[in-house]
């Protein structure tokens, strides 16, 4: 993707912990089990601060995953988590679920990448159309294929009904 | 009197800073009114639309508070500010596992 500096070989720890110092220095590092690590900061939305976790498994090729905790995640009134836009929805615990930041078919994050500079940055981003979303419910950011879970269910259960009904006649 | 009215209106307007935009735009309809509050935030939301897709957002060093676009045109306001790179939200289910 132009415009990343995209390095030969994934980043390694110290690199990403580094950048993350450097980059955003409301972020402390732990390190949990094995190779799993977490940053855990604030970060402004369009208005309001945010506590935030990033969590990365620092010898893998899995993304970082990135959960609100406080405010924690909350739909719009009188509506469902199912609706909120771009989430790695978590069907146990909805509010835990991670928000879903780029199109993994799109190539657009590796581990060659720093988090610094595109997973925090994504973030900032979808804060504030969050905040956005939750005053009017129009999502600004865009986006690749459905806003919502619900919309992808929406349009799974749509696409089943009208096979069935093809399959009957 | 005047002073507890001033008074007043800081702590209301540094409520409304910190406020999330829903909160925000409740605290300016008690200060101005709803009328003049409904038309900032159409005039606010008409920007944001017309920006939307067509540049690359700028978020602020450190806090990632995503910085207005006019601001950018100010050379320390783009020193202080980072671009957030391209890419396309997405979402995925977990009970398709």
């Amino acid at each position: 993707m132009r415009g990343l500096g995209y390095h030969q070989r994934p980043r390694k720890l110290s690199a990403q912990k580094a950048k993350m110092e450097r980059d955003w220095p409301l972020f402390s590092f732990e390190r949990l089990t094995g190779s799993l690590v977490r940053w855990t900061g604030k970060m402004r939305g369009f208005q309001k601060w945010y506590l935030i976790a990033v969590y990365w498994d620092s010898e893998g090729p899995e993304r970082p995953y990135v959960v609100l905790l406080d405010p924690p995640l909350r739909p719009r009134e009188g509506r469902t988590f199912e609706q909120i836009p771009h989430l790695m929805f978590n069907s146990n615990e909805p509010e835990l679920s991670a928000l879903c930041l780029f199109d993994p078919e799109g190539r657009e994050w590796s581990n060659k990448l720093l988090i610094a500079n595109t997973t925090m940055r994504w973030v900032a981003e979808w804060l504030m159309y969050y905040e956005l979303w939750h005053f009017d419910g129009i999502w600004r950011g865009g986006g690749v294929g459905p806003e919502s879970i619900a919309e992808a269910r929406a349009a799974t259960v749509h696409r089943e009904t009208g096979q069935l009904a093809k399959d009957a006649t | 009197l005047l002073a507890d009215d001033m008074a007043d209106l800081i702590k209301a307007l540094a409520e409304a800073r910190q406020s999330e935009f829903t909160d925000m735009v409740a605290i300016l309809s008690d200060l101005f009114g709803e009328r003049v509050s409904n038309k900032t935030v159409e005039n606010f939301m008409k920007r944001v639309d017309q920006r939307s897709g067509r540049q690359p957002l700028r978020a602020e060093r450190g806090t990632g508070a995503i910085v207005p676009a006019p601001a950018v045109a100010a050379p320390a306001v783009a020193r202080a500010s980072v671009e957030v790179p391209r890419h396309n939200f997405h979402c995925e289910d977990d009970s398709k596992d």
